[in-house]
């Protein structure tokens, strides 16, 4: 005998976020040598049960399983009251090269959900989406977000990407032995949905060194935004490391070459931003790159980097050289 | 006349080299529509007489007649299994194999076929060593404070309890100068007045600093808590590698003689549907209430597997069933009337 049907109605269709916000922060893994694709899978295997995905061609890279965050906070509006969100942020950790670590996190926000915080398990049926309880102005929310300034109970997605970061601290594929000095970097984002929209968007460098990109996107190129934020946040660093590491030499004397030489072997045969760049964000990246540049100034230090390897290289012969004929 | 034609991007070309390794692929799972659960006994009433065994699966068999009559199915013929889940865990003796022959006979007596059996250790521990319970315990997320929690705070349970809100706060913890000696406690979810859960989830017997491996073989886990993955198991939702967390063996005809022995879930009924289910219903004697309120609690913390959710979606869309998004929503209880 065929059983009743459901005895609730079928469900409206899930309301879609209006915005989704992102911070994605990069760094060194902090091991002496990349790791291995096989030592990655395992480090980045951070959910009992679920494998990492990864890639091997033309860079090895390997994605953790989603992280989630519980989030109670509120978003900066530049004017009225700041609206309350209620849910949960996705994470997840992204291994380059074997070595260079970032933590992305994100959230779609759906605005004027509700009236007031629900029971848990509604928010646990839509993860990586927060509701908020009050109206808002989705452009408002994209330009308070990418404000950054911090603030008592504002959502803080860098903290987010930072934690996911630090759980390989532990990882025992790791010696905590690099050899290189380098800074954490944040990459913040922020992408309007809006379906029939082109991806249209800019990029900001700001005065504290962090990138900010804001963007239009449909639903179905949220992911594929979410990854080249996350290339152009692996590549801002790269070039920042390099730069950096560049100074350095410049001031510590003696220690120069070795500063070089970990630059060098670390950082010189990693850049390719288009390695994995999603087909419907090469628009986007080759209008960036024809503002912004960065292939030619990572081409520009890194050539920089190497003439002065070279002169220091032919300093030390001739001095070699010179003691040997006193 | 103008006639106008919308511009239309050109179609990306597929690619012409491809590569993304999952690292998991999910399982396609056969499904019941329903997952029965056809009463609950602790082990030593199972070693008792059989009257009162008896008795409950007499008061079983009609609400299995009615589960069978309202699962939902979309319309095609309803395919419900039955299962029971063998109390082993917190005492286990040693005539299993008489105990599984009273269980059966004395339910097939009763009308109720019982399908699949379990054993709640499982739960914990699988025959091959996996820890099970531990899928559980990294999936759980505790509910963020309210106006507090920015996405920074660690998402682990490390204290082994979970609860739906704030404790209440008593006068020797408050700051001697403020003025309120009590402070009520809070569920974060509340409608209009609270009511505050918190349960325990396991205990650790391990010294401070020891490892992972010695902290987890010396981790005893509450009742609610293997019960929260029995049901999740049921639920198709609770997976290792992409398949089951525990996996259906076909019964070989003859009793082991110890608990630990026995196959994870054992088919015992050849003609059984499948085990895995869109939905679960669980009927217990009463007493059963709190815990299973506690596992509700701990359901309603599980963060699913965005993968395992999608196939399970996509397959009852097929099937023109609707299944609740929540999951605790999955799972419903009859709790019989009067004593055990």
């Amino acid at each position: 005998m065929p059983g009743p049907l459901a005895p609730s109605s079928e469900p409206a269709p899930p309301p879609r976020p209006q915005v989704v916000l992102g911070a994605v922060t990069t760094g060194l893994l902090n091991t002496s040598e990349p790791l291995s694709l096989d030592a990655a899978r395992q480090a980045l295997a951070l959910v009992p049960g679920v494998q990492a995905d990864w890639r091997q061609y033309p860079v090895e890279q390997v994605v953790s399983p989603d992280l989630y965050f519980g989030l109670d906070c509120r978003l900066f509006v530049g004017s009225g009251s700041q609206p309350r969100i209620i849910g949960t942020a996705r994470a997840r950790a992204v291994l380059t090269a074997g070595h260079f670590l970032q933590g992305s996190a994100s959230v779609e926000v759906l605005l004027g959900a509700s009236k007031r915080r629900l029971p848990w398990s509604h928010y646990m049926a839509h993860t990586g989406v927060a509701e908020s309880i009050n109206k808002a102005n989705p452009a408002d929310i994209v330009t308070g977000f990418l404000r950054d300034r911090p603030g008592k109970s504002l959502l803080d997605l860098g903290n987010t990407g930072a934690h996911v970061m630090s759980l390989l601290d532990q990882a025992p594929q790791i010696d905590r032995r690099a050899r290189l000095k380098t800074q954490t970097h944040r990459l913040l984002w922020a992408a309007h949905v809006q379906e029939d929209a082109e991806p249209d968007g800019h990029v900001d460098a700001g005065d504290d060194g962090v990138f900010r990109v804001q963007m239009s996107v449909t639903a179905s190129q949220l992911p594929d935004f979410m990854e080249m934020c996350e290339i152009l946040a692996l590549h801002h660093w790269l070039l920042t490391a390099l730069k950096n590491a560049f100074d350095r030499s410049s001031r510590t004397g003696p220690s120069a070459e070795r500063e070089l030489e970990a630059a060098l072997s670390y950082l010189a045969h990693v850049w390719n931003p288009r390695a994995h760049l999603p087909h419907a964000m090469r628009g986007f990246w080759d209008a960036l790159e024809d503002a912004a540049q960065l292939t030619w100034e990572w081409q520009t230090t890194l050539t920089r980097v190497r003439d002065k390897v070279s002169l220091l290289t032919r300093k030390a012969i001739e001095e070699t050289l010179l003691k040997e004929v006193l | 006349m103008v006639t106008y034609s919308p511009s239309r991007a050109a179609e990306p070309p597929a690619p012409v080299f491809r590569e993304h390794h999952r690292g998991t692929t999910v399982k396609e799972l056969s499904l019941s529509h329903l997952s029965v659960e056809v009463g609950h006994f602790y082990m030593d009433e199972l070693e008792n007489g059989e009257a009162p065994i008896l008795a409950q699966f007499q008061r079983v068999k009609p609400w299995l007649d009615a589960a069978r009559m309202s699962a939902v199915s979309g319309g095609s013929k309803p395919r419900v299994s039955t299962c029971f889940l063998i109390d082993d865990y917190f005492q286990s003796w040693p005539d299993a194999p008489e105990i599984m022959g009273k269980l059966l006979s004395l339910s097939q007596q009763a009308g109720v076929t019982i399908d699949y059996v379990a054993r709640e250790s499982a739960c914990a521990r699988r025959a091959d060593g996996f820890a099970v319970a531990e899928l559980l315990a990294n999936r759980l997320l505790e509910e963020p404070e309210p106006d507090q929690d920015t996405g920074g705070r660690p998402p682990a349970i490390t204290s082994g309890w979970l609860s739906n809100g704030k404790p209440t706060r008593e006068a020797a913890i408050l700051n001697a100068m403020e003025a309120h000696t009590w402070e009520a406690p809070l569920e974060y979810g509340k409608r209009n007045h609270s009511i505050y859960v918190d349960v325990e989830l396991w205990q650790d017997g391990a010294e401070p600093g020891a490892d992972r491996e010695d902290v987890l073989g010396r981790r005893v886990y509450s009742c609610p808590f293997l019960a929260a993955v029995w049901q999740l198991v049921r639920l198709g939702l609770l997976r290792k590698d992409g398949v089951p967390a525990l996996e259906v063996t076909d019964f070989d005809g003859q009793w082991k003689a110890e608990w630990s022995q026995f196959p994870d879930i054992i088919k015992v009924n050849p003609n059984a549907a499948p085990f895995y289910a869109y939905q679960s219903l669980s009927i217990m004697p009463q007493n059963f209430l709190p815990i299973e309120t506690a596992v509700r609690n701990i359901v309603d913390h599980f963060v699913f597997d965005r993968d395992v959710m999608a196939k399970l979606d996509r397959r009852a869309q097929q099937e023109k069933i609707v299944v609740p998004e929540v999951i605790s929503q999955r799972m419903s209880h009859h709790f019989l009337p009067g004593g055990k």
